[in-house]
């Protein structure tokens, strides 16, 4: 049987780019394999799956040089129809492959136009709905899904088309920790039936159900080999600016898989020093919302009685499910949606009373989507559009674009069209526009998603500045790394309320010990749990349990 | 009865469209335009359920209705003259006509409020495809169909991003259109920038304009559908009648 696909010598180079986005890849993978790919942003692994998929050079022009092979035949000439049914790409930014009304429209589009007969396209939308956790929306509108559920119909879609060759872009990058996780063994199990998948993935916890790793730094492949084996190379993830889990191989080491004893403590006295985090004390409420509920237009019910208050000068994680209420939340905070009943107060003042104009002062929003929040044509426009239309103008005007610019790091970049910017890029820009306005309080959703490890650090580290200078952050996300290593508060929503409120390793311990706060724990907390000393970090693994992996 | 005007076959749906378009064409006499305009605001709030989105559109109809009663006048002679302002002339036929304009231009964006609230995309894809359009043509119409859900997504989504800035999205018609016009820009890039993924992901599902899909759940007729399009029948032959026998026109050699 032939390879599920092969690449051999492929250099390609964007049309219009100075430099080749892959350079002289080898990869060959047989069927019923599962491959992760990660790698820095720009590393070459889009490129990668649009080579598999004939989106290069056919849709995305430029010059390719090498030999593909897919199934055995070859790829040259080829269009991305002709591979339908064949291949199936779900794309980093999913919403724009989104088409139809209704999700059982949109899931049912890719069988209709293979010619399937209308009975087993049925089952095919029922089966990739309830694979991806999505039974009970077939009637829903596209437009009033979550992010993280509109990721979820863009796996089922591609699944429905029952492709022999699975690409998957980032699929799992808005989903919960639970989501992430039920896709990546939905991708082993489909690798098991025959299937072969290759997923890009910026999370290195998601890699480890695959079959295989490959590591891509500067358009060439770093390394390749079992996920377990790859991420406990500390230098090797350094090197292809990946987060590394060390700690693996010391559980290994003590179990031969990845559970850890008690016996296995090195220093129990170290736990003491980390059970409380250092925090900077907060000042009085800032934001306090009570019995706060939202129901959309359709009638979804979004948020049931949020209780939730946040002091000034607090850094907090917003977490939960999809669709648990955490955008619908915040978007009553920057006053975005007006809630159904209960109270909210900014700074003690009731919200209804603070025009919209105003709250602007208090409250400033960073979208999910950095791409829902760019509009404008320059980088600078985009910045001063927050303050002009608070009615800053003159010297004021240009002092604080220049200084939001400083503070993202985007300086001389003024005059760049957002739109061509890297999503890192984008995402700063659309920072640095919250930023000028100068808002006490600053809410970002999902701020973090597609960027690698490093951009993730830097705009952390970002973030954790601007804390200092007193500005109250409340981060929105599905990564669990990043609240363990940097946040001091966590809160977890489900079905529209509050269901738990704490300092992080107490959440985090909650949530390796029970399944009822739907959410999933970094790793490094799920295995050390168990030994009743929770550890947040790698660094924390180091201090309590040894192994040199620090 | 909204569940049954759904319900039906989106062939009907069409026919209902062009007629209730044919029926504003049939008069050019502001009362006999009144009574189609009227069952058209009728049928979009009772059996369409159109009836938030008609109150919506309210602002927008009065301005189409306002500009038509100037724009119209000057361009019919006849009848005796009310105004005389320089060039600009208003006579009584010139101002009938002009109500009756105003009245056509608001049943129709009536008419198609009525469509779009009771027909997906895809029914009115569907229904193209049953009534044997070429695909190349049922494909561009159903696309800029399919795309207005699109469009209006990234609108609100600009929207959000511009409110979220401290932009106060209300006031009168005047700000709101000055607020609006702006957006056009950012939403056409932002829809460019995203229908060429659009385009590579759905071709990679197998959607090509020259194909004709199997649909999983195809539309089916019911009696219902007979009953609507005799009905139709019945109102179109009622009103071309009416005009043909020289009634319901203020200037009887137009439309």
């Amino acid at each position: 049987m032939p390879p599920a696909f092969s690449i051999s010598n492929l250099v390609f180079t964007y049309q219009g780019a100075s430099e080749p986005a892959v350079k002289s890849v080898n990869l060959k993978l047989e069927t019923g394999r599962y491959l992760s790919v990660m790698g820095r942003s720009g590393a070459g692994k889009t490129t990668l799956l649009y080579a598999l998929s004939a989106v290069i050079p056919e849709r995305k022009k430029g010059s390719l040089e090498g030999r593909r092979f897919l199934f055995g035949e070859t790829l040259d000439g080829l269009q991305p129809l002709d591979l339908a049914g064949k291949v199936a790409l779900v794309f980093q930014d999913f919403e724009a492959s989104l088409f139809s009304t209704e999700v059982t429209d949109e899931v049912a589009l890719g069988p209709e136009y293979l010619g399937f007969p209308p009975a087993e396209t049925g089952d095919r939308v029922s089966k990739s709905l309830s694979i991806c956790g999505l039974d009970g929306f077939g009637k829903r509108r596209v437009d009033q899904l979550s992010g993280g559920e509109k990721q979820r119909l863009a796996v089922a879609a591609a699944l429905a088309v029952d492709a022999k060759l699975l690409l998957f872009d980032e699929a799992t990058s808005d989903l919960d920790p639970t989501g992430k996780n039920d896709v990546a063994l939905l991708a082993a199990d489909l690798a098991k039936k025959g299937r072969t998948v290759v997923s890009v993935e910026t999370e290195t916890e998601a890699a480890l159900a695959a079959d295989e790793l490959v590591l891509l730094t500067d358009g060439r492949i770093l390394t390749r080999g079992k996920p377990a084996e790859v991420l406990t190379d500390t230098s090797t993830c350094a090197e292809a600016g990946v987060r590394p889990l060390p700690f693996l191989r010391v559980c290994e080491e003590h179990s031969g898989g990845w559970r850890l004893s008690k016996d296995a403590v090195a220093d129990e006295r170290a736990f003491e020093g980390l059970t409380v985090r250092k925090r900077k004390p907060v000042g009085s409420p800032i934001i306090e919302a009570i019995g706060l509920s939202y129901t959309y237009p359709g009638g979804t019910n979004a948020l049931t009685g949020v209780g939730l208050t946040v002091n000034a000068g607090e850094l907090i994680a917003v977490l939960g499910q999809n669709g648990s209420g955490k955008t619908t939340l915040a978007k009553c905070v920057a006053g975005l949606l007006t809630p159904t009943s209960g109270k909210l107060r900014l700074r003690g003042r009731e919200t209804a009373e603070i025009r919209q104009s105003e709250r602007a002062h208090y409250v400033g929003y960073l979208f999910q989507n950095p791409d829902h929040q760019i509009f404008s044509e320059n980088v600078y426009d985009e910045i001063a559009f927050g303050p002009r239309n608070m009615g800053v103008t003159g010297d004021e005007l240009e002092e604080r674009t220049r200084t939001a610019l400083e503070t993202v790091g985007m300086a001389g970049r003024e005059d760049d069209d957002p739109f061509a910017l890297t999503k890192g890029d984008r995402q700063r820009t659309a920072l640095a526009s919250v930023l000028a306005m100068e808002p006490e309080i600053i809410i970002l959703d999902e701020p973090t998603t597609g960027l690698d490890f490093e951009e993730v650090r830097s705009v952390m580290r970002l973030l954790l500045d601007l804390n200092r200078k007193g500005k109250t952050i409340i981060i929105i996300t599905h990564s669990m790394p990043l609240v363990a290593d940097y946040v001091p508060r966590a809160v977890i929503m489900r079905y529209g309320a509050v269901v738990s409120d704490g300092p992080t390793r107490d959440v985090m311990a909650a949530c390796a010990e029970s399944d009822d706060l739907g959410i999933e724990p970094p790793l490094v907390t799920k295995v050390t749990a168990e030994t009743g000393y929770p550890c947040l970090t790698n660094s924390e693994f180091e201090k309590i349990f040894g192994g040199g992996i620090g | 009865m909204v569940k049954k005007v759904r319900r039906l076959h989106p062939v009907t749906k069409i026919l209902w469209l062009l007629g209730g378009l044919v029926l504003l064409l049939v008069f050019n006499d502001p009362k006999y335009l009144s009574a189609v305009f009227a069952t058209a605001v009728l049928f979009a709030v009772i059996p369409c359920r159109a009836g938030r989105r008609l109150f919506k559109a309210v602002p927008l109809l009065a301005v189409f209705f306002v500009a038509s009663l100037v724009i119209w006048p000057p361009f019919i002679k006849s009848g005796a003259t009310w105004l005389s302002l320089g060039p600009y002339v208003v006579t009584a036929h010139g101002a009938a006509y002009a109500a009756a304009m105003g009245l056509r231009i608001a049943g129709t964006v009536i008419v198609a409020l009525s469509f779009a609230s009771t027909t997906s995309p895809e029914e009115f894809a569907a229904g193209l495809r049953s009534m044997k359009i070429p695909p190349a043509v049922s494909f561009t119409l159903s696309l800029a169909f399919r795309l207005l859900p699109v469009i209006a997504e990234t609108t609100a989504h600009v929207v959000e991003s511009q409110k979220a800035r401290g932009v106060a999205f209300s006031g009168g018609l005047i700000r709101r259109i000055k607020l609006y016009l702006p957006l056009i820009v950012p939403v056409v890039l932002l829809n460019l920038r995203s229908s060429d993924q659009m385009a590579i992901a759905l071709e990679l599902r197998g959607f090509a304009p020259s194909k004709r899909p199997v649909p999983h759940d195809p539309p089916r007729s019911s009696m219902l559908d007979v009953v609507a399009v005799i009905i139709l029948i019945i109102l179109i032959a009622g009103a071309l009648t009416i005009r043909l026998a020289g009634y319901g026109a203020v200037i009887p050699n137009r439309i």
